[in-house]
């Protein structure tokens, strides 16, 4: 909203130069986000909140700054007009259309208006028309009240009827675009045809032209919904929809279509030959009563304000105000449709007198009747830290991703989708973070950084679910030493180490890696992970293609995600101490060739058969030499024993462990090296 | 034989001069006081000396023995020493270690600001992202068809409200459906704080995105005062942009508090921006239908709440002039934080 000081000082004399008014203006809730400076006025842009139309006219600001600095305002005086003779005028969409006011006048001369008036609408940047179209601008910005002058003779029959468009109707509106209409639009028609669709804007062919000597002046009060909804349907705005969207008042068309008459015969000549006032419901209700107290006041600001000063800004505001035990009873004014309580009444003084005029304190913070689960916290925290711990740099990216994105992840199952997305690059709810951690990888990769340890924790979607996913991206070299230079590349087994850790950092005991073929990851190069016989997550190398589909060249990608909330509910609850051991320990090793068998089936059959005795089971080497029969592949594995409550014998050691690889030997066919 | 006691003190110190090695000094060691050494050979000799001659002698021999002992440890602390010094490290090379990483700038100041305020007894609280119309609206004293929720523009999702015929789920456009959420499931008195990911269709440009995070406040107890709110949020700026910040509460419009508020502040740490306002937050006291919605008994509680935007406070703190760095996730931008 646009205001003009100069216009502004025509109603009160505010004693406050542009700054310090625009200051107290912002410290009432009406921001000033500009000033500018237009000849010798001074144009203040104004952000006004959707609950004050009241202050979309040059007049209520002028209330606003006869409270703020409690002067005195003078309203132009406006004539009332009765009716005079029968205008044409039906309101078939009563719910739409509350009140019309049309008044013929007749005998105009249109011309330029006034440099009086022009030159107040120029600085506001308000393009000049005519007299009357400029008229019916002027009143709009001074009552807020939108009016619209039709050319009588270009009106068929001249007849007004307020209707819903039909399927197909169209118009050619004032900015020149032919617009397609359907019924969920009001429009003013005249006996044929839409000339206006209601509140937002009028028609080119029915509007005042420079041979127009017979007007129809158009006041009205039209529902903001269906003006919002006609206005979002088209996609068209004005000045006039704006304030129609945010709610003009009953009371106020009459006021705005008498002042705008008075103004139009005063400028352009003429006099009504016609006149009627249609309303199809009934005015608003005189605003309810509403009682403040003393102590309401008290308990809202915790502050008491001079009962004298509550007095002088509410009448200002335009309340009726009359005291009464220990307080007031207050009736606000009809264009107040936000003050409703006494909270609003309290917020009104507490702005006027300024919120930085009134005490602070320090609450007292309860919060006792709040559950927290500080198992939940503390897990949540750790997610990160041990993360963070191992050198993992952490990323946040978009929660919205694109089809073509899912396409090249090989994402195939159901996904939410969003019903208003702004663009094809953001309409669904990503169900996994890789495309959008393969595009921070490819970008990273075009800067020159291609060792990347990236994790995320944030949301995955899927229909039904919404959980928090913790995404893990390993790429390029293993951590330099520059005592062991050469370019050691991260593999499969830097990553699954990355979450045996981050595991064991949260105290989650018991993740199974199962080997599975992915879609997403290389064959025979991913696993999910397990926990209690649910899955949780996956691990792998992300295939060659899939990694070429995001512009990566020459780079291994490893991926592991794992769904936080299922791995927190396998979180086994607090550890039981468990005794130190300090009876000797005895290691064997163990060299064997292994043919299609996976370490994690010798590791049970050890465990199996080692009568609580084998205490750890290390993988020390892997061999895939020449040395080796086809197929086989060489595993070196470090066996530790121990007795809980004795030292173990030499006999007794040699014997469990013979026993052992018998076993492996016997019941997986590996073989002794 | 004749001892010449004066020069053999003369030939010891040049022989310990002259050893440049440790060998070369256990030469000279053997030399005076091994087995067959020059001490011994007084010894040995002072059988056969007279009396005088025996006491002259013998003091000098045990002089010899106490100076070559003295000299020769402190030789062979000095050659020790140039030894090791030959051996010594560049400590100036970088050490190998591994590298710590680096938390998300967006975490971090979710975390200091969660963290000031539940030290003053805030609880943190989570909830989800996808709500239903009810939460993210009506809850909150928002019509459904009202230009006061132009300023909270919505994502749907193609996805029911299970609980609402009709209805689809959305995505929040704040974290205030968290309060809703916190006050559906507890009684007052009660202060938690409520961080997240929200989501609304702006453009994206340098200073709007569709997706952001907020912080929710809400305190709610018997006699909770406007006042109380000023101050609780004063401490909070005090504590988190320096106790010089310079404040201001401007009136508002929000539809789930009344009075509302906007926190604007001036700081010097905001380089290249001193001496300009600066919103940070919005707040107010919370609106009678919110309670009324959550089932309070009319009248009977007041309460406050406030809401802060993570991305801008971040900007603003580090001069960040582009919201898109966020999630462009330059390796440079995540390790200088």
């Amino acid at each position: 909203m646009k205001l003009s000081l100069n216009w502004l000082n025509k109603y009160l004399e505010h004693g406050l130069n542009a700054n310090d008014l625009a200051y107290r203006l912002t410290m009432a809730g009406l921001e000033v986000e500009s000033i500018e400076n237009a000849g010798d006025d001074v144009i203040f842009e104004l952000e006004i909140t959707p609950n004050r139309p009241d202050c979309l006219n040059v007049l209520g600001l002028a209330r606003e700054v006869s409270a703020i600095t409690d002067k005195d305002m003078i309203a132009p005086i406006v004539h009332d007009y009765e009716d005079v003779a029968d205008v044409d005028i039906v309101i078939e969409d009563v719910a739409g259309c509350g009140r019309y006011i049309g008044t013929i006048i007749e005998g105009i001369q249109v011309r330029p208006l006034s440099t009086e008036y022009s030159s107040i609408l120029k600085a506001l940047g308000l393009k000049l028309i005519s007299n009357i179209v400029d008229i019916t601008n002027f009143v709009m910005f001074e009552f807020g009240q939108p009016l619209h002058a039709f050319d009588l003779d270009k009106l068929e029959g001249s007849k007004i009827i307020v209707r819903r468009a039909k399927k197909g109707e169209k118009i050619i509106t004032l900015d020149e675009v032919e617009r397609e209409l359907d019924e969920s639009i009001l429009v003013i028609a005249d006996a044929r045809k839409p000339v206006a669709i209601a509140g937002i804007m009028g028609g080119r062919d029915t509007g005042v032209t420079a041979t127009t000597k017979k007007i129809l002046l158009e006041a009205a009060f039209f529902d903001l919904g269906v003006v919002r909804r006609g206005a979002r349907r088209l996609g068209l705005t004005s000045d006039s929809c704006y304030r129609f969207e945010r709610g003009v008042t009953w009371k106020n068309v009459e006021a705005g279509s008498n002042r705008a008459t008075d103004l139009i015969m005063q400028m352009a000549g003429g006099s009504i030959s016609a006149r009627r006032d249609v309303t199809a419901s009934k005015p608003e209700r005189r605003r309810a009563e509403i009682i403040v107290t003393s102590a309401d006041i008290q308990a809202l600001l915790g502050a008491s304000l001079e009962p004298v000063r509550v007095e002088r800004i509410l009448k200002r505001l335009g309340c009726i105000v009359a005291t009464a035990a220990n307080g007031w009873v207050v009736i606000p004014p009809h264009f107040r449709n936000d003050l409703r309580s006494k909270e609003d009444i309290i917020e009104e003084l507490a702005r006027v007198v300024g919120y930085d005029n009134l005490p602070m304190s320090l609450p007292h913070v309860k919060a006792d009747n709040i559950v927290v689960d500080c198992d939940k916290l503390f897990f949540n925290k750790r997610v990160r830290d041990v993360m963070l711990a191992q050198g993992f740099n952490e990323v946040v990216t978009y929660s919205l991703m694109s089809r073509g994105a899912l396409d090249k992840i090989c994402y195939a199952e159901p996904v939410i989708r969003l019903q208003n997305p702004m663009s094809a690059e953001h309409e669904i709810m990503r169900p996994t973070a890789l495309a959008n951690l393969l595009q921070v990888v490819a970008y990273n990769m075009n800067r020159g950084h291609k060792d990347l340890r990236l994790v995320e924790v944030g949301k995955c979607y899927v229909p039904g679910r919404e959980s928090l996913v913790l995404s893990i991206v390993l790429t390029g070299r293993r951590e330099a030493d520059w005592r062991r230079p050469g370019k050691d590349n991260v593999d499969f087994y830097d990553l699954k180490g990355v979450l045996e850790e981050f595991f064991t950092g949260l105290r989650v005991r018991g993740c199974v890696f199962n080997p599975a073929e992915l879609a997403v990851l290389e064959p025979g190069q991913g696993a999910t992970i397990a926990l209690n016989g649910k899955t949780i997550g996956y691990i792998g190398k992300v295939a060659g293609t899939v990694v070429g589909s995001f512009e990566i060249k020459k780079l291994n990608v490893f991926f592991a995600e794992i769904d936080l909330d299922l791995l927190s509910a396998g979180v086994s609850a607090r550890e039981k101490f468990m005794p130190l051991n300090d009876f000797p320990a005895a290691v064997r090793d163990i060299s064997l060739a292994v043919k299609d068998v996976s370490f994690d089936s010798m590791r049970g059959v050890c465990q199996e058969h080692g009568r609580g005795l084998l205490k750890q089971i290390e993988f020390i080497e892997l061999y895939t030499g020449d040395k080796l029969e086809d197929g086989y592949k060489g595993y070196v594995l470090s066996l530790t024993y121990q007795a809980p409550d004795r030292t173990l014998t030499d006999e007794e050691v040699n014997g469990l462990h013979e026993e052992l690889v018998g076993r492996l030997v016997g019941r997986l066919g590996v073989k002794r090296r | 034989m004749s001892w010449d006691i004066e020069k053999i003190k003369t030939d010891l110190n040049g022989d310990i001069g002259g050893a440049s090695s440790l060998d070369m000094l256990e030469a000279v060691r053997l030399k005076y006081l091994g087995k067959k050494g020059l001490v011994q050979s007084i010894y040995a000799a002072l059988s056969s000396a007279g009396p005088e001659e025996k006491k002259s002698l013998g003091k000098g021999a045990n002089d010899i023995k106490t100076l070559a002992e003295a000299l020769i440890a402190e030789r062979k602390k000095s050659l020790v020493t140039q030894s090791q010094r030959r051996d010594a490290i560049d400590v100036s090379i970088p050490g190998v270690g591994r590298v710590v990483g680096t938390q998300h700038l967006i975490t971090q100041t979710v975390e200091e600001i969660c963290q000031v305020f539940e030290r003053m007894g805030f609880v943190l609280q989570q909830g989800p992202e996808i709500e239903t119309e009810f939460n993210n609206f009506s809850a909150l004293n928002i019509p459904l068809d009202h230009p006061s929720r132009d300023s909270f523009d919505t994502f749907y999702l193609d996805q029911p409200d299970p609980e609402a015929a009709g209805r689809y789920l959305l995505l929040r456009s704040h974290t205030s459906p968290g309060q809703v959420r916190v006050m559906q499931h507890n009684k007052p008195p009660l202060a938690v704080i409520i961080p997240g990911k929200v989501y609304r269709p702006d453009a994206l440009d340098a200073s709007h995105s569709f997706m952001f995070h907020q912080i929710e406040g809400l305190l709610v107890d018997k006699h909770v005062t406007f006042a109380d709110l000023k101050g609780l949020l004063t401490s909070f700026c005090r504590k988190y942009f320096g106790p010089d910040v310079k404040m201001r509460f401007r009136p508002h419009f929000f539809p789930f508090t009344e009075p509302s508020a906007e926190v604007d502040i001036q700081s010097n740490i905001f380089k290249g921006r001193e001496g300009k306002w600066l919103e940070i937050l919005g707040c107010g006291m919370v609106h009678p239908k919110v309670f009324a919605s959550a089932g309070y008994p009319e009248g009977e509680y007041t309460g406050l709440a406030f809401g802060l935007g993570v991305e801008r406070i971040a900007m603003l703190k580090h001069g960040i002039g582009d919201i898109r760095t966020f999630v462009e996730n330059d390796m440079r931008f995540l390790k200088q934080f």
